[in-house]
């Protein structure tokens, strides 16, 4: 009972910390909801003003995040590779398969705290994250549709006309702007920030180290952190990370977006959260373990003219230093994240509103 | 109805551009139909005679040869003095190609945002040629965009009037030809990224924008970088 009482006092002295979680409580009239701001984190880049979070808007952007219509032949959502259990990644998937099992050319990236990303994909091309949500929807390996059929499904569906109406002050007309804010709502509101990490940082309860995952931290900032800064671990830059060139299936990184040399073969430093559950890793998913990982860094860096100058030497980490470096970065697992209800399938959704006349009651024998 | 109204027609050198039309010879020799022709222009300024303007509050017209009355401008408020000059970007701004999810005739849905390199596609022309091969569809496509410098696609375009107009309706000329027969197809069939040749194309399509020979005693039209 006392200790009951005292987790309650400490949830609420982090709550004010945060001054906001998540989303905050899904307010029951749909109104306003904060963007999260963990204390100690740099402000978000996204531009909340420009698209007010609403719970209507929220719960909008989450219906269209997880309906397959949305793809051309009504086969693939945005989850199918972005499941919320292993971090809004493709498990399993050095690269995700859309419509009729195409095959796509880059490993799916985890989407967590997109808010703060100044720009998209593993080459950066996206500027925005209202407009990432066109590449899933036009490319040819997902789910090679328009935007305009996008609309003109959504707009077919009286319940989504109706939730459209309700996200956006009374007008039920869908448009693609109003698409892509909306999913923007709910992918803006996916925040990791309530790891061990996080609760250890912020000298939370649950927030403690063992002794090895201390050495692990101490090894991490030594080593890592300069590219994967916390707390957000990246510092949105794009590297080459001495990943030898895939003959089979080239890829210049960046350099396809910038047209700069010096870019060739750099591509997005990936945040590291919930790094337990994104396997496989690397842009083109080529590393299925965190230990194939480790092995890279220590002594499989391919040299080129554009390696990033942290990586000319390998990285020096002994087996145990690399356990300890492993154990530190299981730390970065958030479970609350990984099973927020409010980020899960809605179930059913909108599209497929329920019948009370269809139901019919069980007998009783 | 009372302002001012712009009329854009589009041609190829006098014969108007009909879309999926019979194959009209450009100045580089090729014959080509046109089966898509989209251009974006910014708000319009009127110039008037007394050094007053007149600046359009829209925040973009879409040309789009699918929808003719996309073709036509009305500028309601704007009031009947005689015109001087007709001023516009061809292009949107880069503000509006970073600034996220935009809507009316900026919408993506209307297909002219990259996905895959974010920013507007300023302008885009696709059609077919036998002089290309018959193994691409004969096919040529130019999708003209970027926002970044060095490369930036939109274009500041300042027609004046050869003789000052009071007429509710002005009419201007888009002539495909200073676009498409600028230079054979064989040599370039198809632009579709940003970058130099983006930039080079983008002053062709600048180029377009003129007084119908009868109200123009010389060629008046410049398109600046």
């Amino acid at each position: 009972m006392r200790a009951a009482s005292r987790w309650l006092a400490l949830a609420a002295a982090s709550l004010t910390l945060l001054g906001a979680v998540a989303f905050g409580p899904a307010p029951a009239d749909g109104g306003p909801v904060p963007l999260v701001q963990p204390a100690g984190w740099p402000r978000p880049t996204y531009d909340a003003t420009r698209n007010p979070l609403t719970g209507a808007g929220v719960a909008l952007g989450r219906a269209l995040f997880y309906d397959p219509g949305l793809s051309r032949d009504g086969t693939i959502s945005c989850a199918s590779c972005h499941l919320q259990a292993t971090g809004f990644t493709h498990v399993d998937h050095a690269v995700s398969h859309g419509i009729e099992g195409r095959l796509g050319r880059r490993n799916s990236l985890a989407l967590v705290n997109l808010a703060w990303n100044p720009t998209f994909h593993w080459d950066g091309g996206v500027n925005q994250l209202d407009v990432q949500a066109l590449n899933p929807i036009t490319n040819a390996a997902e789910m090679d549709n328009t935007l305009a059929a996008v609309v003109g499904t959504l707009t077919r569906s009286r319940a989504y006309r109706g939730q459209f109406a309700r996200a956006f002050r009374g007008d039920s007309v869908v448009t693609g702007q109003r698409v892509l804010l909306a999913l923007a709502q709910f992918t803006s509101g996916l925040v990791s920030y309530r790891s061990r990490y996080d609760k250890y940082v912020r000298h939370e309860a649950g927030g403690e180290f063992s002794a090895q995952e201390l050495n692990g931290l101490a090894l991490f900032r030594a080593n890592c952190a300069s590219c994967h800064r916390e707390p957000l671990f990246t510092d949105y830059s794009f590297q080459n990370n001495g990943l030898a060139l895939d003959s089979q299936a080239p890829d210049a990184g960046r350099a396809a977006i910038t047209g700069r040399a010096a870019d060739s073969l750099r591509f997005r430093v990936p945040s590291l959260r919930n790094i337990e559950r994104t396997a496989p890793y690397m842009h083109d998913g080529r590393f299925r373990r965190l230990r194939d990982v480790l092995h890279h860094y220590t002594a499989g860096l391919h040299q080129s003219a554009t390696l990033a100058p942290q990586l000319r030497a390998p990285l020096r980490l002994s087996p145990d230093e690399q356990k300890d470096l492993t154990a530190f970065l299981l730390t970065l697992t958030d479970h609350d994240f990984l099973t927020d209800s409010r980020f899960a399938y809605p179930g059913a959704g909108p599209a497929f509103p329920t019948d009370p006349a269809a139901i019919q009651p069980i007998p009783t024998p | 109805m009372p302002g001012r109204r712009i009329v854009v027609q589009p041609v190829l050198q006098t014969i108007p551009l009909v879309l999926d039309g019979p194959a009209v010879r450009t100045s580089a020799g090729d014959d080509v139909s046109v089966t898509m022709l989209r251009c974006y222009l910014g708000p319009l300024t009127l110039h008037f005679t007394d050094g007053t303007t007149y600046h359009d509050p829209a925040a973009a017209h879409l040309l789009d040869l699918e929808e003719a009355n996309s073709w036509i401008i009305d500028l309601p408020q704007a009031p009947a003095k005689p015109v001087a000059a007709v001023a516009f970007s061809v292009g949107i701004d880069s503000a509006a190609s970073t600034g996220g999810a935009q809507g009316g005739p900026l919408d993506p849905a209307l297909g002219m945002y990259w996905a895959w390199q974010s920013g507007y596609i300023n302008a885009k022309i696709e059609g077919h040629s036998p002089s290309r091969p018959a193994s691409v569809r004969r096919a040529f496509a130019f999708h003209i965009g970027g926002y970044a410098r060095p490369y930036a696609t939109r274009r500041p375009v300042r027609l004046p009037l050869p003789t000052p107009s009071p007429a509710a309706t002005l009419t201007l000329l888009a002539d495909a030809d200073k676009w498409l027969g600028a230079a054979p197809l064989a040599q370039t069939p198809d632009v579709q990224v940003p970058g130099a040749a983006a930039a080079a194309q983008a002053d062709r399509v600048a180029a377009m924008f003129r007084w119908p020979a009868a109200a123009a005693a010389t060629p008046s039209a410049r398109a600046r970088r």
